[in-house]
């Protein structure tokens, strides 16, 4: 053991220097500690002596052995009592050798052998020998050592073994700054108590004796139990008592001196006091080092914690952030198109967000991972640790990588954005432009179709079938002028399906619909416009047939009605002649039948035809021919009335031709006979001329001729009544002119009147004559004066037509006799004639103003007298009596005259 | 003679008229106006010599006898309507 202590120490002192250095520098990466630079040597030296003295001296101060058992014992106890046993007096406790077993297997924490359990001092023996060879089994050389001293109980080989021990397990093992057991602990005392100027450890004796060092060990590791600012260096036992106080009762350090022991000698036992000294190392420097380990691990595992931690982060940034990426890039890949402009703004904003909000954190994630890795590595390589290598994937560059990926992804998402965003705006756009369009194309066109398909044409006259055909021609040119919004339509349905427009289904759709329809519209305004065309010439067609129709007609009618007129003319015709010039105007008439009739058959071949195209093509006809109001019915109505009537004419003009023919008959009749009676009549009316003319004879005797001539004329008579009967059946047969005779009937009766009454007058006026002859006493020569100038009118013209006014008022051309004798006898006589025979009848009445009857009766010829009875009035003048006729007026009457 | 002249003549005041009537139907001549007295009524009135009376007092009388006629121109008392022609 010596030579291992000295190679040891030697070693030690070699390496002292060496590690002085490097307890120097290491000391400066802890706290610094002040040491005192005293000769180390001389402290030393004495330590060896220290121990070349136990070596060679088995003989113990007893103070020394004193202290050593205290302590010693103190010492064992702390180590026994985590076995749960104790010792009360060292060196008989041990004697069985199985508490010094226990007492190592505590302190070295190994198992020793089964002690043996008998009671037998072999047993003893072989236990301790147990221990002893455990111990030696430490490296321990155990040199005058034996078991049975220790069985025997010998106190100086126990407490020697129990050194032994002691330095071995509790003082050998330490090591502070390389240096080693009795050393170290010292050098550990002396730099903990460096910084207390009233402490100075050179030994583990007298050092020891003011308590200080103790106290100010443990202030120095435990400041909060002791106030050492306090302490006084010569309060030692005060100090002593302080430290053995609070070291068992603060650090689990039994007391293992006795202050009073130690205050009292002059030099403490070493090895009581390093024991217990020991102790304090065990109990702070042991976990002083153990902390300064922990704490270089601590610091160690701490980076190495660290750069785990930072490896870690690394690893669990790396991930996040590329989970991230991994969901962000599909997301910027997703490239599907959206419906609507308002949802691809939404994606835009989406991706401002991103841009603006996700991305740039994420940036600086990469930046600070990067960062972090560059630290981590470089940390790593100071602290001479291998270079972080990421986990698969993770490495830099899949991460740069990575995020190159994404930023690629990036651009081409927002190019794509914004390109979606234009070509949505155009759809919709277009799609707006589209439904606009259509829906002023399918308002416009709503009910066209209707309008095309009616049928109205077939009811309509030719003006309203006109009508519609400059409507429909509007309706085409309308239809022209959307042909371009068609085509427009179309055009922009086209481009929507180019664009991939979401819903072109429904524009597609729609479009065709539009389409359809409208070649539908082309399809049917061609129809219709043939159709009214078709229509219209039918119309047109028609409307000249009825043209034609009615300008035949109208002539035809006329002609029918004038001839129907004319056949049922009433004619009267008064000869032959006439009526054989009806009968052949009748005649002409039938023969122009044929043609007319033709005509007629061509009429009403025009209705027929009519009749044949609106039945044909079921146009409704308007029965009324707007160009005339004479229909064909009528027309053949007339026709066959016409034709009733020609053989009714026929008939009435044959009728009539034989009444002419017997007229005629009649005529020649009466005529035959009126120029016999004519004649006969004139020459009558000449004898009596002659008669008249010729003065020769009497008055008597004219008279006389003349009633013979009378006689004469009225045997004739019954020629005349004859001639009578036939005029009368002349004009019952309603015959008003002959042109077989001159005579008319009036003519032969207003000659035979004329005759009977020249037979008359000529005689009356001769009778007046004789009358006149005798009343006014005119001779016969005055008579034949008067006669014979009423034969000769010889007065001038102006005379003559005054006579001839006053005697011919009627301008008969005959002047009677008695008017001319009137006349005459006026014009000569002076006196009013009136007057005269006023007064003639004044002396017939006895001067009366009237005249009875019997007084005319009296005075005149019976003739004359009934004449005047006839004639005068009644009398109603003053005194008229019943039966008194007046004369006066009566004469003034006769006389043809009245004054009034 | 020929046409003649219509003319209404009016004489008023009433008999004697101052005019001298001839003629009737039984003279077969026409009544007629043969003497107007110078001064009378019916020169007054415009009576003139040579008038035919158509109608005395609106009543027809070409065919009224002298008598007849008289009797007509007889009842008008204070005004005398005859219709002439001249």
């Amino acid at each position: 053991m010596m030579s291992q202590m000295r190679s040891t120490r030697t070693s030690q002192v070699q390496s002292h220097t060496v590690s002085q250095v490097q307890s120097h520098t290491v000391s400066q990466v802890e706290d610094t500690v002040h040491y005192n630079h005293h000769n180390y040597e001389s402290e030393l030296e004495e330590y060896m002596m220290q121990e070349e003295d136990w070596d060679r001296d088995l003989l113990l101060d007893p103070a020394w052995e004193k202290q050593q058992r205290k302590t010693f014992t103190a010492w064992c106890n702390s180590h026994l009592r985590k076995a749960g046993t104790q010792i009360e007096n060292i060196e008989d406790d041990f004697r069985n050798g199985l508490k010094l077993m226990l007492l190592l297997e505590v302190i070295s924490g190994e198992r020793l052998p089964k002690p043996d359990q008998g009671k037998m001092r072999f047993h003893k023996i072989a236990n301790v020998n147990k221990a002893l060879d455990y111990i030696s089994s430490k490296g321990v050389k155990l040199v005058s050592i034996g078991a049975e001293e220790i069985v025997d109980g010998n106190l100086k080989m126990t407490l020697g073994m129990i050194w032994t021990i002691i330095l071995r397990f509790a003082i050998h093992d330490i090591s502070v700054e390389e240096t080693s057991a009795k050393e170290g602990l010292l050098l550990w005392c002396q730099r903990k108590t460096a910084p207390y100027k009233n402490v100075n450890v050179q030994n583990f004796h007298t050092s020891w004796k003011d308590g200080l060092a103790l106290c100010a060990l443990i202030h120095r590791h435990r400041p909060d139990l002791i106030d050492y600012s306090k302490l006084q260096k010569d309060d030692a036992l005060y100090n002593l008592n302080l430290a053995l106080e609070v070291a068992e009762k603060e650090l689990d350090i039994p007391k293992m001196l006795d202050a009073e022991d130690i205050v009292n000698t002059p030099k403490p036992d070493q090895r009581a006091i390093m024991t217990y000294v020991s102790c304090f190392y065990h109990a702070f420097a042991g976990a002083e080092q153990a902390e300064m380990a922990a704490n270089r691990i601590c610091k160690i595992l701490a980076v190495n914690q660290d750069n785990e931690k930072a490896m870690g982060e690394y690893e669990r940034l790396a991930s996040e952030l590329l989970q991230w990426i991994q969901r962000t890039i599909p997301w910027l890949e997703n490239l599907s198109p959206e419906k609507t402009m308002q949802a691809m703004q939404q994606k835009l904003e989406d991706f401002r967000d991103y841009r603006r909000l996700h991305k740039p954190p994420k940036t600086q994630e990469k930046c600070q991972l990067e960062i972090n890795f560059n630290t981590l590595q470089t940390k790593l390589r100071i602290s001479n640790r291998p270079a972080f290598m990421p986990s698969e994937g993770k490495m830099v560059s899949d991460i740069a990588g990575a995020w190159q990926r994404l930023e690629h992804a990036e651009k081409g998402y927002e190019e794509w954005l914004l390109n979606e965003l234009r070509r949505l705006e155009r759809l919709d756009h277009l799609a707006e432009k589209f439904r606009q369009k259509a829906l002023i194309y399918e308002v416009w066109s709503h009910g066209k179709d209707y309008m095309l398909k009616q049928k109205d044409y077939e009811s309509a006259s030719l003006t309203e079938v006109r009508a519609l055909l400059r409507k429909h021609e509007a309706f085409e040119s309308d239809l022209a002028a959307h042909q371009d919004r068609v085509e427009q339509i179309a055009a922009i349905a086209q481009e929507l399906n180019e664009l991939d427009y979401h819903n072109a289904v429904e524009i597609n759709a729609r479009c065709q619909k539009i389409c359809d329809q409208w070649d539908n519209f082309g399809t049917l305004t061609q129809k219709r416009r043939e159709a009214l065309e078709r229509a219209e010439k039918l119309q047109e067609t028609i409307d000249q047939l009825f043209l034609e129709f009615a300008k035949r007609t109208t002539p035809f009618n006329n002609w029918m009605e004038g001839a129907m007129e004319d056949l049922q003319d009433m004619f009267i015709v008064h000869s032959i002649e006439e009526i054989q010039s009806l009968i052949a105007a009748h005649e002409q008439f039938k023969s122009t039948l044929p043609e007319a009739d033709s005509e007629r058959q061509a009429i009403l071949g025009i209705v027929n035809e009519v009749q044949k195209i609106t039945q044909t093509y079921s146009i409704s006809s308007t029965e009324s021919n707007p160009y005339t109001m004479i229909s064909c019915k009528e027309i053949s109505a007339k026709w066959d009335k016409m034709k009733q009537l020609i053989p009714q004419r026929n008939a009435a003009l044959q009728e009539e031709l034989v009444r002419q023919q017997s007229n005629e008959r009649l005529r020649r009749q009466f005529a035959s006979q009126a120029n016999i009676i004519g004649p006969w009549i004139q020459r009558k009316m000449e004898e009596i001329a002659q008669s008249s003319i010729e003065i020769s004879g009497t008055l008597e005797d004219q008279m006389n001729q003349l009633k013979q001539l009378e006689e004469v004329t009225i045997n004739y008579k019954p020629n005349v009544d004859k001639l009578e009967g036939d005029h009368q059946l002349i004009q019952e047969a309603l015959i008003f002119d002959n042109k077989h005779t001159n005579y008319t009937m009036e003519h032969i009766r207003v000659g035979w009147e004329m005759l009977l009454t020249t037979i008359a007058r000529t005689i009356n006026e001769i009778e007046t004559q004789i009358l006149t002859r005798d009343a006014k006493g005119i001779t016969q020569q005055q008579m034949n004066e008067f006669r014979s100038s009423f034969s000769h009118f010889d007065r001038g013209e102006a005379e003559f037509a005054r006579i001839m006014n006053l005697v011919d008022p009627n301008n008969t051309g005959l002047v009677s006799f008695q008017s001319f004798i009137s006349f005459m006898t006026r014009e000569t006589a002076d006196t009013d004639t009136a007057d005269q025979v006023v007064a003639s009848f004044r002396i017939l009445a006895g001067d009366k103003p009237y005249i009875l009857v019997e007084e005319l009766r009296r005075e005149l010829p019976s003739e004359q007298a009934e004449y005047c009875i006839a004639s005068m009035p009644p009398y109603r003048g003053p005194e008229a009596i019943p039966g008194a006729l007046d004369y006066a007026s009566f004469s003034t009457a006769l006389y043809g005259e009245s004054d009034l | 003679m020929g046409i003649g002249d219509y003319v209404c003549v009016t004489i008023g005041g009433g008999a004697p008229w101052g005019f001298r009537l001839q003629g009737g139907k039984e003279h077969k001549q026409p009544l007629q106006v043969t003497k107007v007295r110078k001064k009378s009524k019916a020169c007054r009135a415009g009576l003139c010599e040579g008038d035919e009376l158509i109608s005395i007092n609106s009543k027809p009388c070409s065919e009224l006898t002298h008598s007849e006629a008289m009797q007509l121109i007889d009842g008008s008392s204070e005004t005398l309507q005859i219709l002439i022609k001249r």
